[in-house]
Formats: C-alpha cells, structure tokens, sequence
C-alpha cells in the first residue's frame, strides 16, 4: 500500500514541479519545447491553441529510431511519433469538474480531426468540460501502440486532476470512427497489460468513466468490420485471436462505462451495424447505453448542419450528459 | 328591464358552462370502421369495458375517435394512434389520448383506433387497421389532410399493430370486399415505440403472441406476422423508440426490425434509451428518455410532415 501511493505522490509531485517550471518559463515560450525535463515535458503555445502535453515524457514505449517527423497536412496529422494531449480548459463560469478526452478519428493511418477538435472543443468548453485532444499512434505502429496511448492519457489526466481542476471520477473519452474504437478498447481493456509500461503512473486506474462514440469502428470481424482501421491496427492478416482481441463487443463487461452511441444509415464507411454490436452487448450486460441511429450524414459529419434530426445530436448528447451529472443541465 | 339582461346573461353564462363541460367530455367524432357491418362478429358480442386507468376492453365495434388539428395550425398530415394492451386491451389514455393531443400540437389531425383483441384474433386487428387506413385517406379531404401523409403511431401491441400495416398493407386477408379495398391501405410512416415485432422466440412478447395468434400458431402463421421477416423496400420510413430497461418487450424486437429495414434500404430512425419502463408512453421524469417527442418531431420535421402541405 505505501508502496504505490509513494510513487503516486512522486508522480504528482513531478507533474507539479513540470508546472511550476512551465510559469517561470512562461515569456520564453520558443524554447520550452526544447526543455528537457527528464520528469515532465510542456510546452505552451497559446490559450486558443491549447496545451500540448506530451504524454510519455520519459520516453515514449517502442518509439521508432530514424521515423521522419510528423507530418500535418490540409488540417490532418500523419506519422505520429510523439503521443500529446491538448488542453483545453472549461468556461471558468461553468466548470463542471467533468473532463473529456477526444480521440479523432482516421482510420489508424491519420487524425482527421485538427487539433482544436474540429469543433467539439468549443462545445464541450462551454458546457463546462476541459478537454484533452490525443494525438495517438496509428498505423506506422499498430497495435498496442493506440492502446497505450490512450491508457496513459486517462491515466495522466486522471493523475493531475488537481491542477486541470477536474474530478477525477468524470472523465470520459469521446471518439469518432477509428477513434470510437480506441474509445471502446478504452472502456473495455483500461486494465490489459499491454497498456502498461512499467511506469510508476501505471496504477493509475486508466478506466473512462463514460464513453461517447460516434459513428465508431468496433469489430474488427467480418462482415461489418472497417478494413482499413483494421488493416492499420493489426495489419494485413491478423490472427483470429487478435481480430477477437481487438473487437470490442467481445470484451464489454458489466463493468464497461455507460455510453452513449450514435451513428447514421448513410454511413457509407464504417457500416452503423458497429454501433448496434457495441450496444446490444452493453445491453446483454446491463450497462446503461444510449444508441440513436439517424438517416442523414455521410461517414465523418461532425458537427455538420442541415442533416436533419442528425444535426442535434449534440442536444441529445447535452441531455445525456446532464441527466448522469457530468454537465449542469444545459 | 332591469331584470330580462340579467336573465340573458345567466342563461348566455348556463350555456357556455354546459358547452365548457360538453367539451371537455366528448366532442370528437366517432368514426365506425365497418359500417357495412363489422366482418365476422361474434354472435354474443357484448359491450365494450371500460378498465381501470383509461384503458379498453372487449372491442367488438371499431372505431376511430377523431382529433382534429386546429384549422390555423393544420399542415395535412394524419396520424392514426394505435394504443398498446398486447392485445387483451387498449390503454386509451395514455397511448391514444395523450398523443393525439400532442399531435394537435403540431398540426397533426389524430385519429385514435379502437382495434379488436383477443376475442377475435388474427386477422381482425390487421383488417381493422387497413381499413381505418383506407378509410382515412379515402376520407382526407373532408379530414382537410393530404392523402399522402398518412403515418401510424404505434405503442407496444399497437407498435406490432402499426408494423403490420407497413408490412401487410396488400396482405389478402386484410380486405373484405368492399369498395374501399382498392384505396392503398400503405401507411406512408410509422412510428413504433416499445413495439412488439417478433412472435418467435427468445424475443416474442408471449401475451401478445398467444391473444393474437392462439397458444399453438404454425410456423408459417409466426413466420406472416413477424414483421422483421416482411419488410420490404415498399415499407415506409420509420421512427422507433425503446428502452434498455424493457423488461415486457425486450429491446432486440426493435433492433431486428430496424435492421431489416436497413436491410431492404428504408430510410429510419432508431432511438434506444437507458431507462424507462415498458409502457412509458409520454410520461416526464425518465431522464433523456422523455425526450422522445422532441426526437420524433425533429424526424417528422426533417421529412417534411410537419410544414404545411401546399
């Protein structure tokens, strides 16, 4: 018991001091990026554009020698060698305490999403929601890479609830397309080993308190399966087991967070069949589950208007998020 | 006088009370479906019950009792409301009454069908509900409605009653002969909440399934009236509501229709809440569950039925 809880300390500890050095640095922002702490790396760009926090500061778990830097083209992110989580915190009126990290989309080969979360930001902020944009690791690693990602990103925020003045009992993970499925693995394989590194903010409960999943990628068996996400993440021809693995209606428990999942009929990519997989075994384990399929909207509408009824779904989502007290009613 | 206005008043003031009263009764015209007469009454057909909280019973005469939309608010669409009661009953309160007043609301003339049960069977249900179709849209000027903006709201029995009517539009068994046969009995959408829609199981409602089709159907009969197995591309665009704490109508009936209709490419809306009883209707205080008029307006909206037809 002392054990743990001393490292956990240590842990916070190092995160408040990566704090403290980030003010006294602060008007010579060009050259925290290249502080090398060894504890906790930040580097502040500017309110609107977020905080970017690298999440593997002491080096990120199997990083490629020589993989060419990042590339970020017409607003989408490719070859992602170094994970981060952009802050963005919550209207300072309307805190809610509730935090939500976003894991955009692209099919393990890109983030589709830019870095502002393509909209979801401003929402989320003005309902009184920080939020965490991941940058994760895609196909250029495949699997585990996502999943320790995403693991260590609720793990960190979850850490330093203090400083994101949050309540580290409503984070959730809000993914669309191949980023609904690092959500589900999220909500589902928050303990695997895989997700562990040896690092002392390992016992950090990586588990998301809620999940909200748009249009998501979820098995990765035939015949509903979005073969690129899969191709990406367990490559060409994976293994039955790993398809299985990896599928996350397999692996829902009575202990996978509550969720809310929403998808349309026109989606041409990733077929909304994954989110009725997704729900009936969150069902088949009494997880309370909200599934709302519309008719209107191509594969990646967003935020996108004159969908129709598609175009509220934020209103549903706002209802939802209230009626389980992780926003004030709206 | 002094005294005559007085007296003019008193009375002016009787009548406008006992209009008051009148109204708030019954003003709304009864419509008899069968007025040739019903198709294979029974003999010893005894008077409709009235049950305890609103409800229905021993239907032998159908009827649609009618709501009119407010002239100044109508926009020409009409919705006949069939009231859930596995077919044993009609909760005419709460899933006729209760809707029609919210279809009001929105310009929607209601039309609230009392269907026959399970004194008759199959297929007395489906030809009820064809002919209140039929009749409806043969009717639909004098209705000041469009022909073709006629849904089906259905809850629980009455939702497997509103999905056969957008299944077996055509079925043979669901004329009689008469002259009306030959106007479309095609709903032109449907609107099922907690809908009985399977009759095989694991997921078959039993009550429903036996008061309908008898304790030892054939397979052929559960086959014709699981609407899953029937829809087509002709089955209208539907709006399906449900919710995962259903413990009468389990949740999958309206998953299995709703993936048929993706199926036979039916443009849809499915919206699965947590909580909520079977038989919510429109009941506040179930959380986003509640909700679900607002949704059902929105899809009625995206489609069209809720702008003034031209």
């Amino acid at each position: 018991m002392a054990g743990p809880l001393s490292l956990m300390d240590e842990f916070t500890w190092m995160a408040n001091k990566g704090a403290m050095k980030m003010n006294l640095l602060k008007s010579l922002r060009s050259y925290l990026a290249s502080i090398a702490l060894g504890l906790m790396c930040l580097s502040y760009a500017n309110a609107k554009e977020g905080l970017v926090i690298p999440i593997w500061p002491e080096g990120v778990p199997g990083a490629h020698v020589n993989a060419g830097p990042e590339k970020h083209v017409d607003g989408r992110y490719y070859n992602i060698q170094n994970p981060t989580l952009t802050y963005f915190s919550a209207d300072p009126d309307k805190a809610c305490g509730t935090a939500i990290i976003i894991c955009p989309g692209g099919g393990y080969v890109r983030l589709a999403v830019g870095m502002d979360g393509g909209g979801s930001t401003g929402w989320l902020n003005k309902l009184g929601v920080s939020v965490f944009i991941l940058k994760y690791r895609l196909g250029d690693y495949g699997q585990p890479a996502p999943l320790q990602d995403v693991l260590r990103a609720v793990r960190l925020v979850r850490s330093r609830a203090t400083e994101f003045k949050i309540n580290p009992d409503k984070i959730g993970i809000f993914g669309g397309s191949a980023g609904g499925h690092l959500a589900a693995v999220a909500g589902t394989m928050y303990n695997d080993i895989e997700g562990k590194t040896g690092a002392p903010i390992d016992i950090v409960d990586a588990k998301p308190n809620f999940l909200i999943l748009q249009y998501p990628v979820i098995t990765m068996q035939e015949p509903y399966v979005h073969k690129g996400s899969r191709n990406a993440l367990l490559g060409k021809n994976p293994t039955e087991e790993m398809k299985k693995r990896y599928s996350a209606e397999l692996n829902v428990t009575k202990d996978t967070p509550p969720c809310f999942i929403f998808s349309t009929l026109e989606d041409k990519s990733v077929p909304m069949e994954n989110s009725i997989l997704f729900y009936r075994a969150l069902r088949n384990q009494k997880v309370p589950a909200e599934l709302h399929i519309f008719e209107r909207g191509a594969h990646g509408f967003g935020f996108g208007k004159n969908l129709g009824s598609t175009s509220e779904w934020p209103k549903l989502c706002e209802i939802w998020l209230s009626a389980n007290g992780w926003i004030t009613k709206p | 006088m002094h005294v005559k206005p007085s007296i003019t008043a008193l009375s002016i003031t009787f009548l406008l009370m006992t209009a008051h009263v009148f109204a708030q009764k019954d003003t709304h015209q009864i419509i008899t479906l069968w007025p040739e007469g019903v198709p294979g009454i029974k003999a010893n057909a005894t008077a409709e019950v009235d049950e305890e909280g609103g409800r229905v019973s021993n239907i032998h005469t159908p009827t649609l009792t009618v709501y009119p939309a407010d002239p100044k608010l109508a926009n020409g669409t009409a919705v006949i409301v069939c009231p859930g009661g596995g077919y044993a009953r009609l909760a005419f309160d709460h899933e006729g009454i209760v809707p029609a007043k919210w279809y009001n609301a929105h310009g929607v003339t209601a039309f609230i069908i009392k269907y026959r049960l399970k004194e008759y069977g199959h297929p007395a249900p489906l030809q009820d509900i064809l002919r209140a179709i039929r009749l409806v849209r043969s009717r639909a000027a004098e209705f000041n409605i469009k022909a073709d903006r006629i849904g089906v709201l259905g809850f629980s029995a009455g939702g497997h009653l509103a999905a056969s009517a957008g299944t077996l539009f055509d079925a043979p068994e669901g004329k009689t002969g008469a002259a009306l046969d030959s106007v479309s009995a095609r709903p032109d959408f449907l609107m099922l909440l907690y809908p009985v829609i399977t009759l095989q199981k694991p997921y078959a409602h039993g009550g429903s399934r036996s008061n309908l089709i008898g304790l030892n159907p054939t397979d052929e009969m559960v086959h014709h009236l699981s609407l899953d197995d029937q829809v087509t591309k002709a089955t209208p665009p539907t709006f399906i509501v449900q919710t995962e704490e259903d413990k009468t109508v389990p949740v999958e009936n309206s998953i299995m229709f709703y993936q048929a209709l993706r199926k036979s490419g039916v443009m849809s809306e499915l919206h699965l809440y947590a909580k909520g009883p079977h038989g919510f209707g429109m009941k506040p205080n179930l959380g986003p569950t509640s909700e679900w008029p607002d949704r059902l307006a929105s899809w009625m909206n995206s489609h069209g039925w809720l702008t003034k037809a031209q």
